[in-house]
C-alpha cells in the first residue's frame, strides 16, 4: 500500500517537473509579429520565410498578417504604442517617412555591421545593394530600414509592333523625336502616358533633368537649393519633355486616363511605348492579349545633355522595418536579416519573378527582368524620388500639380521652373519643415 | 414630490442610452477635433505640439489651394442645390398628377438615388472616358466632336463634369419628397383654381409652392450640407485634379491629413468646414422661414 502510495507521489512529482518545464519552455517562445501589405506578391513567400525561420529558431513563433491596406489597419496601433515587430507598409495610411519622423523607428545600424546570414564572412550591410539603405534617411547615419524587392522605372516597347514596321527602341533623344513622328504617321499613339498619375509625369521630369543638366543638377533641385530651377539645363530638360506633348506624341485625352488604362493601350497595340516601373508585367498580365509582349528600355540619352547616359530611376520598394515599441526587436531586426539572405532572395526572385535588391541573388530572371537586371548592373548610378517625397510631401504635391499643369499647357516650361523655384523657396523657408540632403 | 422625481428619473432612464451615443460619438469628437486643430501633429505618436491659431493663420491667409477649394465648393453650393432643385420640382410636380406609366417612369428617375457613390463615380468615369466614354462617342455621333473633350482633365470643364452625377443622382431622390408633399395637398385647391382659369405656372407658383414650402427648405438645406461634403465621387473621379482644379475642402482635407500627415492643420480645416455648414444652413433656414400653411 505504502509502494503503491509513493508510486502515486513520484508520478504526480514527475507530471509537476514535466508541466513546469513545458511552461517553461512556453515562456520562453517568442512571437513574432509581421505585418504586411498583401498586394502583387501576396503572403505566401513571406509565410514560407516565417517557417524557414521557425526551423532554425524553434524558440520563434512567426505571424504573417497580410492586407491591401495595412497602413490603415496598422494606424491605431501605432497610435497606442503597440504595433507589430516586423512591417512592410505599401500605399496608404502610413509611409515610413511619417513614421521616421514621429521616431516610432528602431535603427538596424548595428545589426548592418554584424555578419550576413549564410554569408559569414560579409557584414549584412554588403549584401545589399547600396544605394538602397539609403533612401529612408534622416540625414543621420542610421539604416532605418532594408528593402527586399527591386523596383526600376523605365521604357518599355512593344516588340512585335517594332518589327513588323522596322522600327528601333530609341537611343537618343533625336532617334525619340524621329520615331515618334514615323510612329504618329502610322496613325499609332507613340507613347501611352498615364497623365491622371501626376507621380508618373515627375519621373519623366527627373530622368530628363538628369540627362540634360547632370546628376548634380537633379541632386540641387531636389535639395530645393535656391536657384536649382533656374539652371539652363533644367529649363531645356523641361522644354525636351513638353516638345513630347506638343508634338502629340501621347495619346489623346492622356491627361484624363490613369495607369491601368494608358498601360492597356499599349498592350493592346494602340501605343507603341509606355514608360513604366519593373512591375509592368506584372500588373498588366491579367489584360495584355497571351501573346503580347514587352521589352524594357532605358530612357534615351541626351546627346546635348552633360548628365549620365546610363543613370537609373531605381524606384527603391517601401522599406521594412522594425517599430520602436516593438515587443521583440533584436529578434525582429533578426527576421529581417534572414528575410533579405542570399537564399531567401533567390527564393523570393524564383517564387515571384522579381528583382531583389540582395547582391548576387538576382539569377534565373526572366526575359524581361533580366535586361532591367543589366539595366541596374550598368547603372553608374541612382536615383529615386522616394526620400523626397517623404520628407517634403507637401512640395512634392505642389510639384506634381505643376507638371500636370505644364501638359495641360497652363504652364509654359519657364512658367514651370519660376513656380516650382518659389515652391523650393516656401519650402526651404518654412521653420515647420526640417531640410535634409541627398546625394545621388 | 417623489413622484415627480420617479417620472424625471424614469424619462431619463429613456433617454440616457440616447444622449449616451450622441455624446461620445457626436460631441466628444467635435471637441477632440477642436482641441486637435490648435497642434501640430503628425497623427502617429502621441506627441503634439501646441501652435495655437497658426492652423486657422495659415489657412486662412498663407493657403490659396485652401481658397481655391473655397471657391469650388461654392461652385457646387450654388450650382448643385438650384439645378437639382428646379429639376426635382418640375419632374414631382409631372409626376404628383397620376397618369398611365407614371409610377414606373418616377421609378426610373429615382432609381440613382439607390446605387452607392462609388459605383456611380465610376459609371460617370467611364461616360466620360476620352476615348471610350459615351459622352464623346455621343457628340461625335451628332456631329458635334468639336465639343468631345477630356471630361474629367480639362481645368474649364471639370467642376460641371463632377457636379453632373451629383445632380443626376439627388434629383429623384428629391422628386420623390416633393411628389409626396404635393399629393397631401387637398385636390379641391387644384380644382378650384382650374375652374377659375389659372394657368399651371400661377397654380404651380401660388398653390403647390407655398403649401409644400416646409419640405422645400428642408430640401434646400440638405443639399447645401450634400454640395459641401461631396467627397466620394470627386475623390474617385478626379482626386481634386488636375492640378487642384476640382479640389473641394473635403478632398483638401483628406489630402492634408491621410497624403501629407498635417493632422493638425486638416482638422483645423475641419472646424472651419463645420461652421460653413452650420452657418450656411442657420442662415438659409433663417432666409427660407415662411409662416407654415395650414390645409
Amino acid at each position: 500500500m505504502k509502494r503503491a502510495k509513493n508510486a502515486v507521489v513520484r508520478l504526480f512529482l514527475a507530471m509537476a517537473v514535466v508541466c513546469l518545464l513545458s511552461a517553461g519552455a512556453a515562456a520562453e517562445t517568442i512571437e513574432l509579429e509581421v505585418a504586411v501589405f498583401d498586394g502583387a506578391f501576396g503572403t505566401d513567400f513571406f509565410e514560407y520565410v516565417a517557417r524557414e525561420y521557425e526551423e532554425m529558431h524553434p524558440n520563434v513563433e512567426v505571424t504573417i498578417q497580410g492586407s491591401p491596406e495595412i497602413g490603415i489597419v496598422l494606424r491605431p496601433r501605432f497610435l497606442q504604442g503597440n504595433p507589430p515587430d516586423v512591417t512592410w507598409l505599401v500605399r496608404e495610411g502610413i509611409t515610413n517617412a511619417e513614421l521616421l519622423r514621429a521616431d516610432l523607428i528602431h535603427p538596424i545600424t548595428e545589426a548592418m555591421h554584424s555578419p550576413a546570414y549564410f554569408q559569414e564572412d560579409k557584414k549584412w550591410k554588403e549584401t545589399i545593394m547600396p544605394g538602397t539603405l539609403r533612401t529612408l534617411t534622416d540625414g543621420s547615419d542610421e539604416i532605418w530600414g532594408v528593402s527586399l524587392d527591386l523596383l526600376t522605372w523605365n521604357m518599355w516597347y512593344n516588340p512585335q509592333m517594332f518589327e513588323e514596321y522596322g522600327w528601333e527602341p530609341p537611343q537618343t533623344f533625336a532617334d525619340l523625336m524621329a520615331l515618334g513622328d514615323e510612329i504618329r504617321q502610322e496613325g499609332i499613339v507613340p507613347i501611352a502616358l498615364q497623365g491622371q498619375i501626376a507621380d508618373y509625369n515627375i519621373y519623366w521630369v527627373m530622368q530628363f533633368i538628369q540627362r540634360q543638366a547632370g546628376m548634380d543638377a537633379l541632386n540641387s533641385v531636389l535639395n530645393l537649393e535656391e536657384g536649382a530651377w533656374l539652371q539652363d539645363g533644367v529649363l531645356e530638360a523641361v522644354r525636351k519633355f513638353r516638345m513630347l506633348k506638343d508634338e502629340g506624341f501621347f495619346q489623346s485625352g492622356a491627361m484624363g486616363m490613369d495607369h491601368m488604362e494608358a498601360q492597356t493601350q499599349f498592350v493592346m497595340g494602340d501605343a507603341a511605348m509606355v514608360a513604366n516601373g519593373s512591375w509592368m508585367p506584372a500588373e498588366m498580365g491579367g489584360i495584355a492579349p497571351d501573346d503580347f509582349e514587352m521589352v524594357p528600355f532605358q530612357y534615351p540619352k541626351f546627346e546635348d545633355g552633360v548628365g549620365d547616359p546610363n543613370a537609373l530611376n531605381v524606384m527603391d520598394a517601401e522599406k521594412w522595418i522594425v517599430p520602436r515599441d516593438a515587443d521583440h526587436p533584436e529578434q525582429a531586426v533578426d527576421f529581417l536579416k534572414f528575410l533579405t539572405s542570399k537564399p531567401m532572395a533567390q527564393e523570393f526572385v524564383q517564387q515571384k519573378d522579381a528583382m531583389t535588391t540582395v547582391v548576387g541573388a538576382n539569377v534565373d530572371l526572366s526575359e524581361e527582368l533580366q535586361i532591367m537586371a543589366d539595366m541596374v548592373e550598368e547603372a553608374d548610378r541612382t536615383f529615386t524620388h522616394v526620400p523626397i517625397q517623404g520628407w517634403y510631401p507637401e512640395w512634392f504635391g505642389t510639384w506634381a500639380d505643376n507638371t500636370t499643369s505644364l501638359l495641360l499647357g497652363e504652364l509654359d516650361p519657364e512658367d514651370y521652373v519660376e513656380v516650382m523655384e518659389t515652391a523650393s523657396e516656401r519650402t526651404r523657408e518654412d521653420p515647420n519643415v526640417e531640410l535634409f540632403e541627398v546625394d545621388f | 414630490m417623489k413622484a415627480v422625481y420617479r417620472q424625471i428619473g424614469f424619462k431619463a432612464g429613456f433617454l440616457a442610452p440616447a444622449v449616451g451615443i450622441f455624446v461620445v460619438f457626436f460631441i466628444y469628437p467635435i471637441l477632440q477635433t477642436l482641441h486637435v486643430s490648435l497642434y501640430r501633429w503628425g497623427g502617429l505618436s502621441p506627441d503634439m505640439d501646441w501652435v495655437g491659431l497658426d492652423n486657422f493663420r495659415n489657412l486662412l491667409f498663407h493657403d490659396p489651394i485652401f481658397w481655391k477649394a473655397v471657391s469650388n465648393n461654392l461652385f457646387f453650393l450654388i450650382v448643385f442645390p438650384i439645378i437639382t432643385l428646379v429639376l426635382s420640382l418640375f419632374f414631382a410636380s409631372v409626376f404628383a398628377r397620376r397618369f398611365r406609366g407614371s409610377t414606373l417612369l418616377s421609378s426610373v428617375y429615382f432609381f440613382p438615388a439607390l446605387i452607392s457613390w462609388v459605383a456611380i463615380s465610376i459609371l460617370w468615369s467611364f461616360i466620360y472616358h476620352p476615348s471610350i466614354g459615351i459622352l464623346n462617342s455621343l457628340l461625335a455621333g451628332i456631329g458635334l466632336e468639336g465639343l468631345a473633350r477630356t471630361w474629367l482633365a480639362d481645368p474649364a470643364v471639370v467642376l460641371g463634369a463632377v457636379a453632373a452625377p451629383l445632380i443626376w443622382r439627388n434629383v429623384g431622390f428629391y422628386m420623390v419628397m416633393f411628389v409626396a408633399a404635393i399629393r397631401n395637398i387637398p385636390p379641391e385647391y387644384h380644382e378650384s383654381a382650374l375652374i377659375d382659369g389659372a394657368s399651371r405656372w400661377t397654380i404651380f407658383r401660388h398653390i403647390t409652392l407655398p403649401l409644400i414650402w416646409e419640405v422645400v427648405s428642408v430640401a434646400v438645406v440638405f443639399m447645401v450640407v450634400n454640395a459641401f461634403l461631396a467627397f466620394d465621387l470627386v475623390w474617385i473621379m478626379t482626386q481634386g485634379g488636375p492640378s487642384r482644379h476640382s479640389e473641394i475642402l473635403t478632398t483638401y482635407f483628406y489630402r492634408k491629413a491621410f497624403i501629407e500627415f498635417q493632422m493638425g492643420y486638416a482638422t483645423a480645416m475641419a472646424v472651419l468646414l463645420f461652421i460653413g455648414v452650420l452657418t450656411v444652413s442657420l442662415l438659409l433656414r433663417r432666409f427660407m422661414q415662411r409662416e407654415t400653411v395650414e390645409y
